[in-house]
């Protein structure tokens, strides 16, 4: 390694080793010093934010309801596959387990997870639990006789499944798959799950309103940009307005202007345009209109900011030089603004992704995209395991789009800027 | 950092946020936590705030919102910082069963004496309320009225957009009584496939028309706002908004689908001799009268009929020991199916 003095001569191998070892040191120190000043807010959000959702998350991939229920169940089935004969001795073990569990409470989780996969399978346990008064002579016929579908290797390729301690069930289920009895998986049949199709729908609603917000916002930040200050200012209110307005209201208003007898309705009713007012309320326009209101200004205000440091000259010294001003607008201007672009679109998009009140107040049901669902999923017919699936699928795509989109914003940015 | 320094953070990290878990709020001698909804805002001022006073408990009161997760969640964590909560007749036996919540005692409330049938057999929790599920629709928007489920299908006569509740609970039981399905069969037939299918069918006739709401206030909105023609909505509600909004609505009860709303004491509750006393008192004739006056809502207490409102009499809900039109919630298939069938409805719904 050979380094040059600021005079120009040659430092010595080891004074160059010497050197560059001190400034490692030097900046490491600094490094550290840095670390120390973020480590409050890096903790904060490990405990309050990090954490939790890793805890939430997990749910997702854990299956240890069955395995403490019905330990003796388990293992007796652990060595039996699909094509051989269910054995006795998981009949003998499954009323042992049923013996033991002295409170409905004790199987209803492992009756509520084996319901998931097999729905039934919930009553079937705990009935034979409340059945269970001492151990029967022959399990299997006592079994076979409080339903026949404890006969099927169904269920018990099910309760086998489910024995954890990790599954993939949850994050099979979130894509619209399941592993079949023999362990291959398979698809759901059409019509019984959608998970897939309301991730696609997420998806498609975010990037509508991201390509809407583009295409008002930019004209707006661009003559906000250029106009007078005044000028400037006034728009910036404009823009800034509906912030002192909660979301929910916003919302609301909407619904208000598009109702059947809202204000649009009975404005064009009243100018003779309409005999039957429309049905505004409740499609993909309502959302994506709401939507938009909401986020625009996300959009403008980083488009403004790159906007601004660029100076008119430019685009003057451009056409001076021959120009023609859609050529000077993408050699010149959009490289410039590319990085506003980038930061107005991700925080547009990703915002947008997870909404839930827009969709539930203003949608119908082809809005309803994946958040509502995991909100169904948590509280109303609980189901945490699928709803940590469900937003691992969201975290999980949101990051590779989130990774894409920076890969190709920067393979756009030097290749222009080198020219 | 090596596997086990980080493994050691991590716990310490766990016991730091279990420990903030479990802080309590604010440590009463009674807390209890109802629906946030009108119902919610009865309670509060007819039954929780007067036993405040009248008792001299430190009483804490919650709002909830609908859905056993909240209180799973909270029992899970260790603190079971409510002691009373609201519950639908799917939360009571679901609850139960997984141990959310206690065991009534029964012999421990001699106020039963005077209830009603209703709810009778579910062990975790002690009826307040009954209600229906019925055909809502607005007198002043249609020149003939529709009498049935069947009716909510006729588009020829009665065209228009249509207001159901986005959930398969209730909305398949109707579908198939509006296929002629007789009320007796109808969770015979739901609990087999062609029964589930034939109840989807039956909803894909009117599908591109129907508005789903997801609580009891936005059906009664979109009947007001003239954004549907009729729809599902509960029977008590509408007579409230008449009397209040000055609306005119009217409904159907035929195949009216019944509801209850109960009390239960949470499991590890530290309370329980002071749940008892309060739901002692909340079942106290006049107190369940409150209730009903505060929203025209029934009650399963007969001694609290002296103490209702005469307006309200005609527009209770029938006492389904006497009411032949009407249908219980078949709680038990649905805790059973809910899982299932909510998540076919969801890709039904979004389906073409």
């Amino acid at each position: 390694m050979t380094a040059v003095h600021a005079d120009g001569a040659l430092l010595q191998p080891a004074e160059a080793k010497r050197l560059a070892r001190r400034l490692a040191r030097s900046e490491r120190s600094a490094r550290l010093s840095a670390l120390l000043l973020v480590t409050p807010l890096l903790l904060f959000l490990l405990m309050v934010f990090i954490g939790p959702l890793l805890m939430m998350l997990s749910r997702g991939v854990r299956d240890a309801e069955v395995a403490q229920a019905l330990p003796a169940t388990v293992l007796a089935l652990r060595n039996w596959r699909h094509d051989a004969p269910i054995p006795d001795a998981a009949f003998r073990a499954l009323a042992d387990d049923l013996a033991k569990a002295h409170t409905p409470a004790a199987v209803a989780d492992a009756a509520a997870r084996l319901n998931y996969a097999l729905p039934g399978l919930r009553a079937m346990l705990m009935s034979a639990r409340a059945r269970m008064r001492n151990l029967p002579v022959d399990p299997r016929a006592f079994f076979v006789g409080l339903s026949p579908r404890w006969d099927d290797k169904e269920t018990w390729s099910a309760i086998r499944q489910a024995s954890g301690p990790l599954t993939d069930f949850y994050l099979l289920s979130a894509l619209d798959l399941r592993r079949s009895s023999t362990g291959a998986i398979e698809a759901v049949p059409a019509g019984e799950s959608a998970f897939v199709q309301a991730i696609l729908r997420t998806f498609g609603i975010s990037f509508g309103v991201t390509a809407l917000a583009i295409l008002l916002g930019f004209p707006f930040a661009y003559l906000m940009a250029t106009t007078g200050r005044r000028m400037a200012g006034v728009m910036m209110l404009i823009l800034l307005l509906p912030f002192w307005t909660a979301v929910m209201v916003r919302v609301l208003a909407w619904s208000m202007l598009l109702g059947r007898e809202g204000i649009v309705n009975d404005g064009l009713r009243s100018l003779g345009l309409l005999s039957q007012p429309l049905d505004l309320l409740y499609n993909r326009t309502a959302v994506l209109v709401s939507l938009l209101h909401i986020f625009i200004p996300y959009m403008v205000l980083p488009l403004y900011s790159v906007m601004k440091t660029i100076p008119t000259s430019q685009m003057r010294a451009a056409a001076s030089l021959g120009a023609p001003p859609a050529m000077a607008f993408r050699r010149i201007f959009l490289p410039q603004i590319v990085p506003g672009l980038a930061a107005g679109s991700l925080l547009v998009f990703i915002h947008s992704l997870g909404v839930f009140v827009v969709p539930a107040v203003l949608g119908g049901p082809r809005e309803q995209g994946l958040p509502v669902l995991v909100v169904n999923y948590v509280t109303k017919t609980p189901n945490w395991g699928l709803a940590a699936a469900l937003s691992m699928v969201l975290l999980v795509s949101v990051y590779l789009l989130y990774w894409l989109f920076v890969k190709l914003t920067k393979t756009v940015t030097p290749s222009v800027s080198a020219r | 950092m090596s596997a086990i320094t980080f493994g050691r953070t991590g716990l310490a990290l766990l016991a730091a946020v279990s420990l903030l878990a479990t802080v309590p709020v604010r440590a009463a001698d009674l807390a209890v936590s109802v629906f946030i909804s009108p119902i919610g805002e009865v309670l509060k001022k007819d039954v929780l705030e007067p036993y405040r006073k009248q008792s001299g408990v430190d009483l804490r009161i919650d709002s909830r919102d609908w859905g056993l997760g909240s209180v799973r969640a909270k029992v899970e964590a260790g603190g079971a910082d409510w002691d009373i909560v609201t519950n639908e007749e799917t939360e009571v036996l679901q609850g139960c069963d997984e141990g959310v919540f206690a065991e009534i005692d029964k012999s421990r409330l001699p106020g039963l004496a005077d209830f009603d049938k209703i709810g009778e057999s579910y062990k975790c929790g002690v009826p307040f309320i009954f209600y229906s599920s019925v055909l809502a629709y607005d007198k002043k928007k249609l020149k003939e009225l529709p009498s049935s489920w069947a009716d909510l299908w006729d588009r020829a006569k009665w065209p228009g957009r249509r207001a159901m509740r986005k959930s398969p609970v209730q909305t398949l039981e109707v579908a198939l009584m509006a296929d002629g399905v007789a009320r007796g069969d109808v969770y015979k037939l739901l609990a087999t496939k062609a029964g589930v299918d034939r109840a989807f069918r039956k909803l894909d006739e009117i599908k591109p028309d129907i508005v789903w709401w997801v609580n009891a206030g936005q059906s009664r909105q979109l009947l007001a706002s003239g954004e549907v023609v009729m729809g599902m909505s509960y029977d008590n509600g509408i007579a409230f908004f008449n009397k209040t909004q000055g609306t005119d609505f009217g409904m159907s009860r035929k195949d009216a689908i019944l509801l209850t709303d109960f009390w239960s004491i949470v499991r590890g509750s530290r309370h329980v001799d002071s749940a008892y006393k309060f739901l002692n008192y909340a079942m106290r004739p006049e107190v369940q009268a409150a209730v009903t006056n505060g929203l025209a809502i029934s009650t399963p207490n007969r001694k609290a009929m002296a103490f209702v409102n005469p307006d309200w009499k005609p527009f209770l809900t029938p006492n389904p020991d006497v009411l032949q039109d009407a249908i219980p919630l078949d709680a038990e298939f649905w805790v059973n199916n809910a899982d299932e069938l909510t998540r076919r409805f969801d890709a039904w719904l979004a389906a073409r």
